[in-house]
């Protein structure tokens, strides 16, 4: 504060007038691409004005009017689901056991989760084609649900641990215990509450990661199994317009997701340090 | 009324180190035990053994004759307070102490009874829709404190419980804690490191050392009798060297510096045998330097004031470190440093560890 008093008013105001333009500089870059793709899929026509002749909602129609892009849709939320449920399923329990019984595998655990994600998409799909697909003929959306389960592993983890490590989980659960809980209790009213927070952040994220994913869904889904990014990007080919609504749409999606889980991370910050360590 | 809790011969290994070795444990029904010891001298872990949060190598534990070594924590029907509160910290203080009455589905109103009797008795009925974060550290253990009795225990088992309170909240919650056990007649075993809380607060001590019982006994009997080294240099302040015994005229004496005090002749004290002497600074006082031929002759390097009592660091020659000597503050008024003294031991007061 000293440093900033002494500085001369002019100076200062400089310094203002560059934060400002630098703000309204990355705002621009990152905004102006959006609003056009925006304005394009509302747009009746727009090639020799500055802003579009007229506006519809005829590409957003289209879209849903198209049996095929609401398969895509529900498949990627199928996928996106069935990611969710093997996921929590398979961390939750082994995040448990080594937080209240072997906390010395932790290590293990966290290389093991930021495995698949050091790995490029491409060589992963690849692989799991290679050892799963080619030779047992294993279903493809089965597949692709377990790789994107895999590439999700690290935010899974990285979300569910933060919540376990917020609190003492294993002091809480021998609490719990000496005041009479078996483990179906402890498990209701000590561990879920505990880590709800932690488990929403996670299908948060993970849910905004498999629900546009491309690369795997092309290599594994194939043609048989398109889902929603798939049809977004050969909508490309056919009508630029309805590419752009399927754009705003998937980015739309990801909006929410994103905002309810800053949403969820603030409340959680504001219930604060549980413990006093 | 408090239950009676017995323990005998409980090990407990980790790894390769005897956590807990062979301790054998008897609380009387009602009565405050202590556990105290360094840490890393098993008293925790014998606590988790009796709350049956760790299973036992060898020995078996009962409770009220019922053996329940193999009976799960959740079933031995015990309270435990541990050093860190251990809140739920998704309930609040109302929600945290009606845990264990919810979990025994007892009927809603006689919850709600029960938990605004507990707020009262811990003095916390204003913050009963506080969540943990929002308590000061002592509500937080007054809240601990409250959940475990709930569900009226007859044996209640507290780890370290005031050791994360500041020194004004430690004094006042042991005093409301041992009143409260005094009221309700709890079984009481309490963990401490801390000897001074322990004096304060239990009927009897149990010294632990490297896994097992060095001592046991009364506070009192513990200050004035420490029957180990190890007790000895543990429990309260003490003047200890190692030394040699001698006869001087058919007396046993040991050497101090240069000077030599007569002991009492208790138990075979063979001459030339190296000993640890000990004894307490309020049991030595100051004599006319002239005719104390059996005394300290020593200078004072520093006197501080105490309160009700003054505490003199004494050189003595030829002996390494200064004496402490405890004089009531209205008798040491007139010293000062760097005057000479004679300090007189009784030869009783002095304890001989061989």
């Amino acid at each position: 504060m000293a440093v900033l008093a002494r500085q001369p008013a002019g100076a200062r105001r400089w310094g203002q007038i560059v934060r400002a333009v630098l703000i309204a500089a990355v705002v621009l870059y990152l905004v102006l691409p959006l609003f056009s793709t925006v304005l394009f899929s509302l747009a009746t026509a727009w090639s020799k004005t500055v802003l579009p002749e007229g506006y519809t909602l005829n590409a957003y129609r289209e879209s849903f009017a198209d049996p095929q892009i609401v398969r895509g849709i529900q498949r990627s939320l199928t996928a996106t689901l069935a990611t969710l449920l093997v996921g929590l399923a398979l961390v939750v329990p082994a995040l448990l056991y080594v937080h209240l019984r072997a906390p010395h595998f932790k290590r293990w655990l966290e290389f093991l989760a930021i495995v698949p994600w050091a790995l490029p998409g491409v060589v992963l799909a690849l692989a799991v084609i290679r050892t799963y697909i080619s030779p047992y003929n294993v279903s493809r959306p089965a597949v692709l649900v377990l790789t994107y389960t895999l590439v999700s592993l690290p935010f899974m983890f990285r979300a569910i641990d933060a919540a376990l490590s917020a609190v003492d989980l294993r002091t809480l659960v021998e609490a719990a215990q000496t005041l009479g809980a078996g483990w179906g209790e402890i498990g209701r009213r000590v561990i879920l509450p505990n880590i709800a927070a932690g488990m929403l952040s996670a299908s948060l994220l993970v849910a905004a990661l498999a629900s546009g994913e491309y690369v795997i869904a092309r290599l594994l889904g194939g043609t048989g199994w398109k889902t929603f990014a798939l049809y977004q990007a050969e909508a490309q080919f056919t009508d630029g317009r309805v590419a752009a609504a399927l754009a705003v749409l998937g980015f739309g999606f990801t909006w929410v997701v994103s905002m309810a889980l800053i949403a969820v991370a603030g409340r959680r910050g504001q219930a604060g340090p549980v413990m006093n360590k | 009324m408090g239950a009676r809790l017995q323990a005998v011969g409980l090990e407990k290994e980790y790894g390769a180190a005897m956590a807990v070795d062979g301790v054998d444990l008897d609380a009387r029904p009602g009565e405050f035990v202590s556990l105290l010891g360094p840490s890393g001298c098993g008293k925790t872990t014998s606590l988790r053994l009796i709350a049956g949060l760790e299973r036992p190598d060898a020995g078996r534990i009962t409770i009220d004759g019922r053996d329940v070594t193999d009976v799960p924590p959740q079933r031995r029907g015990l309270g435990m307070v541990f050093q860190q509160y251990a809140l739920f910290p998704n309930l609040n203080a109302y929600e945290n102490i009606a845990f264990a009455l919810r979990v025994r589905r007892l009927p809603k109103a006689e919850v709600e009874r029960r938990v605004a009797e507990l707020l009262a008795v811990v003095h916390l009925e204003d913050a009963a829709g506080r969540y943990p974060h929002q308590l000061s550290g002592g509500m937080q253990q007054r809240v601990a404190l409250a959940r475990a009795l709930a569900a009226e225990p007859p044996l209640l088992l507290l780890d370290e419980p005031l050791s994360a309170l500041d020194a004004a909240i430690r004094d006042e919650l042991r005093t409301e804690l041992r009143r409260l056990q005094r009221a309700l007649e709890l079984t009481v075993i309490y963990v401490t490191h801390d000897q001074a809380e322990a004096m304060a607060i239990s009927d009897r001590i149990v010294v632990m050392e490297r896994g097992k019982v060095n001592q046991v006994g009364s506070p009192q009997e513990l200050y004035d009798r420490p029957a180990t080294r190890f007790a000895a240099g543990f429990i309260g302040a003490s003047n200890r060297r190692l030394t040699t015994v001698e006869l001087v005229a058919g007396h046993p004496t040991i050497r101090w510096g240069d000077a030599r005090l007569p002991i009492a002749r208790n138990g075979p004290l063979p001459p030339g045998s190296t000993v640890m002497a000990a004894w307490r600074p309020e049991a030595a006082t100051l004599t006319d330097a002239g005719n104390a031929a059996s005394a300290l002759h020593g200078r004072i390097e520093l006197i501080t004031f105490l309160g009700p009592i003054t505490r003199l660091d004494v050189r003595v020659p030829g002996d390494d470190e200064p004496v402490l000597v405890d004089l009531v503050s209205t008798a040491a008024a007139h010293l000062q440093t760097g005057q000479s003294v004679a300090v007189s031991i009784p030869p009783d007061a002095i304890r001989i560890y061989a």
